[in-house]
């Protein structure tokens, strides 16, 4: 194999509170190869999002990495300067929100944003200063440039119509789907090698849905991007992903290429998940909700997560971590219950 | 449906059909407009700049069912559930309850209605007031309904919707801050039933929820539902929680109700193109279960200028081609896709040709900026087409090029002509309990000579 794109190894993020420490992220381990989409899936207060923010290097104050490393092919990012962060981020690694409008400067015309960034991570010979930056912002965007010519480029490639004339626009005349797409656009405009994308598709209907998550895979296979899909719809993770992981209150609780996590699930929490989402082609099975909510990741104090809602606890369960088994082929449950006959619980 | 399909059918609905038979809700011709003019000028200039949120709608929800209806954002669902309330008043057409009608009544005059038709909505913590504790939000439409004869009465029943809502009585004093989204949403529920409603409109009562709870929240709503024999209108984006939930499914696009069905017809046997393309986009677990897809290009059209004929026409894969047509249907959908960019004003000529002077410099010629146009415009290659048709294509671009748009929508109008986008499609009953509003299934309409083809994306 490969260098991996990313691999994070036994990352801790955490928030301290008047409460306590909050654990949002507890020890997770996970690796993307070049070309590779990897499903990262959750409930909401999983800590999925704040694993990318600690990827990104934008964890919100006092939030801070207390254990575990991040590197970007090969190299820790924890180690880097800020400079050196910087210029990857946007770059070779860039991201994709949920929510567009939160992402896009309104003040910029949709190309000149998208020109921006190219201008900033290639080298196109066009000035990069703060003076010349202002004066494309008050006199106009540079039409004539290498940058301004790949922001068309890139807006005709998510499929936005009449890329010459819509780069003249503000984000807010965009719909929310343009604006997705032209989020898309922004962070695959230099190429990047890693794409970590945040519920893309969350604020979306299924039918611009369709075609975003479409496109997303076509441009993965023209790119050979590595993406990291982060978001809690177990569906659209089996229909784009090639590996999943599952997090579960700061943890992951199993990991395995798509089709077998879904063919066989095997921790309790994931076969939950899937045993308590609605299917269309399956209305007469009644759905089974996971009894009781995610827990406050404040303190802790058992040792398996998911235990206090898990219907197959046994005491071990609340006392002893529960350690990566192997239950199939490159397939990983963190599951005392789980695994060969002599460990299993 | 054959024959025996429609009896297998019956025989199913066989046990609700005793009760499902008497319409307690009902709108006809509903519409509600809202003024969308800034002063008294634009009033004057633009006759009508309102935004037709419900256009037209005739609904009826039967004692018993749950009655879904769906729909992609912007399509004015949410409109319709309030309207159906009175929290909107109508701009025309009908609401009524048991008969009567509620569509304008005053506050006063609606105050013994409210009692009958309760509403849960999308966002549990929103809806309901932070200081207040879940006594108070229980109790309070008890009171005003005069429920219960003392506050001891309406404490002792709260406690029990709580229960019956699956809290614990001893909740009664907590905050709604305290609780998570999910118990937030049940406090919803309780206040919705203290009244003892005939009807709930539940307006996405579980899109803002975990997977988890969410599942939690559907089995209340399905228990409860058979428990005390409410009617349900359930107003939600997502067709698997539909599939679950469901009696009868509306399914509504820009305004109108484009299909209506029983829930397991409407899913193994859509008729209209729009229901089969919305669930076609559903993305499945299973992936035995994937369908080729239908991917609908472009986004729903404004409700201020909606389209003519069928709203549908501009994104619908299976759009009638003219009788002049002699290509295949997958070139016509590419054709009038340009046909209705070139209509909608989306081609800016001169943006073109700025783009091409500054890459290449020098200037861009008229041929170079009409070629170019085609190129991004039309969907696929120009010689896709029939030949004819890619001609008069180009023509039409060159037309924009020197300035004459009236003539290139003209060249364009002739060339893609569809009843479609000429006639509005009537109500045709598809089947036992079912109707779809489309030419394809109106016999009046022989589409058959021009069938749609591969279903997959095309272009």
């Amino acid at each position: 194999m490969s260098t991996p794109v990313l691999s994070v190894d036994d990352l801790r993020t955490q928030f301290p509170t008047d409460r306590g420490v909050v654990r949002a992220v507890d020890g997770v381990s996970l690796s993307i190869e070049p070309g590779e989409i990897v499903g990262l899936v959750g409930e909401s207060g999983s800590g999925k999002s704040v694993l990318a923010e600690s990827v990104l290097g934008i964890v919100e104050e006092p939030g801070e990495i207390a254990g575990g490393d991040i590197r970007f092919d090969g190299r820790s990012l924890l180690e880097m300067t800020d400079e050196e962060r910087q210029s990857i981020r946007g770059g070779r690694m860039s991201m994709i929100f949920q929510d567009p409008m939160n992402s896009l400067n309104p003040t910029l015309t949709v190309g000149e944003q998208i020109a921006e960034t190219v201008r900033l991570h290639q080298d196109t010979g066009e000035s990069v200063t703060l003076s010349a930056e202002l004066k494309r912002k008050i006199v106009g965007a540079a039409k004539n440039g290498e940058a301004w010519r790949r922001a068309i480029e890139m807006l005709e490639s998510v499929q936005i119509p009449e890329p010459e004339a819509r780069a003249d626009d503000f984000p807010h005349q965009f719909s929310g789907g343009m604006r997705q797409r032209a989020m898309i656009a922004m962070a695959l405009a230099c190429e990047p090698d890693l794409v970590i994308a945040d519920e893309p598709t969350t604020a979306l209907d299924v039918t611009i849905q369709a075609q975003i998550l479409e496109e997303l895979e076509e441009l993965k296979d023209e790119f050979d991007t590595a993406i990291l899909l982060i978001t809690h719809d177990l569906a659209v993770v089996a229909e784009t992903c090639d590996r999943v992981n599952v997090m579960y209150a700061g943890e992951i609780v199993e990991r395995a290429e798509t089709r077998e996590l879904f063919s066989n699930p095997e921790h309790p929490y994931t076969q939950g998940l899937i045993a308590s989402t609605p299917q269309l082609e399956n209305p007469d099975a009644t759905l089974e909700p996971i009894e009781g909510n995610v827990p406050d990741l404040i303190d802790i104090e058992y040792a398996c997560h998911f235990a206090p809602r898990c219907p197959e606890a046994e005491r071990e369960c609340f006392e002893r971590p529960p350690e990566f088994r192997s239950v199939g082929d490159d397939h990983e449950a963190a599951c005392l219950r789980r695994g060969p006959a002599g460990d299993r619980l | 449906m054959s024959r025996e399909a429609a009896a297998d059918a019956a025989t199913d609905a066989s046990q609700e059909a005793a009760v499902a038979n008497e319409v307690i809700l009902e709108t006809e011709g509903l519409k509600k407009h809202f003024d969308q003019s800034d002063g008294f000028f634009d009033r004057l200039l633009n006759a009508d700049k309102s935004v037709k949120a419900v256009d037209g709608v005739s609904l009826e929800l039967r004692a018993g069912e749950t009655l879904a209806v769906v729909g992609e954002s912007g399509c004015g669902k949410s409109t319709l559930g309030r309207t159906l309330l009175n929290l909107h008043e109508p701009t025309e057409g009908t609401v009524r309850f048991r008969g009567e009608e509620i569509g304008g009544l005053s506050d006063r005059e609606m105050r013994p209605y409210r009692s009958e038709i309760q509403m849960v909505f999308q966002d549990p913590l929103a809806s309901l007031n932070p200081r207040q504790t879940v006594g108070d939000i229980v109790t309070a439409p008890m009171e005003v309904h005069g429920i219960g004869d003392s506050d001891a009465e309406r404490t002792r029943r709260a406690k029990e919707l709580l229960e019956r809502v699956g809290l614990k009585p001893s909740y009664i004093d907590r905050y709604p801050g305290q609780f998570s989204g999910g118990q937030q949403q049940r406090v919803g529920i309780a206040r919705a039933l203290a009244v003892e409603p005939d009807v709930i409109v539940a307006d996405e009562p579980v899109s803002a929820l975990d997977v988890s709870v969410q599942a939690q929240i559907l089995n209340l709503l399905k228990d409860l539902q058979s428990e005390l024999g409410l009617s349900l209108v359930l107003i939600a984006h997502d067709l698997s929680v539909i599939r679950q939930v469901a009696s009868r499914v509306a399914v509504m696009y820009l305004g109108k109700i484009v299909e209506t069905a029983p829930v397991r017809e409407l899913f193994e046997e859509p008729n209209h193109p729009y229901t089969r393309s919305l669930l076609s986009a559903v993305p499945r677990i299973d992936p035995s279960a994937r369908t080729d897809r239908v991917v609908l290009r472009g986004t729903v059209p404004s409700p201020i200028d909606p389209p003519s004929g069928c709203r549908f026409h501009t994104r619908c894969p299976a759009v009638i081609p003219g009788e002049d047509w002699d290509g295949s249907q997958a070139a016509f959908r590419r054709a009038f896709t340009f046909r209705t960019r070139v209509e909608g004003g989306d081609v800016d000529v001169d943006a073109v040709r700025r783009q091409m002077e500054n890459a290449n410099g020098g200037s861009a010629g008229d041929e170079a900026v009409s070629e170019r146009i085609v190129e991004t415009t039309l969907p696929g290659e120009p010689r896709s087409l029939p030949d004819d048709a890619a001609e008069r294509v180009r023509e039409a671009a060159r037309l924009l090029v020197d300035g004459d748009a009236a003539g290139a929508d003209r060249t364009l109008g002739e060339l893609c002509s569809s009843p479609c986008a000429a006639d509005e499609p009537a109500r045709v009953d598809t089947g036992d309990d079912r109707w779809a509003a489309c030419h394809r299934v109106d016999p009046e309409y022989d589409a058959s000579a021009k069938p749609m083809e591969g279903t997959g994306s095309s272009g």
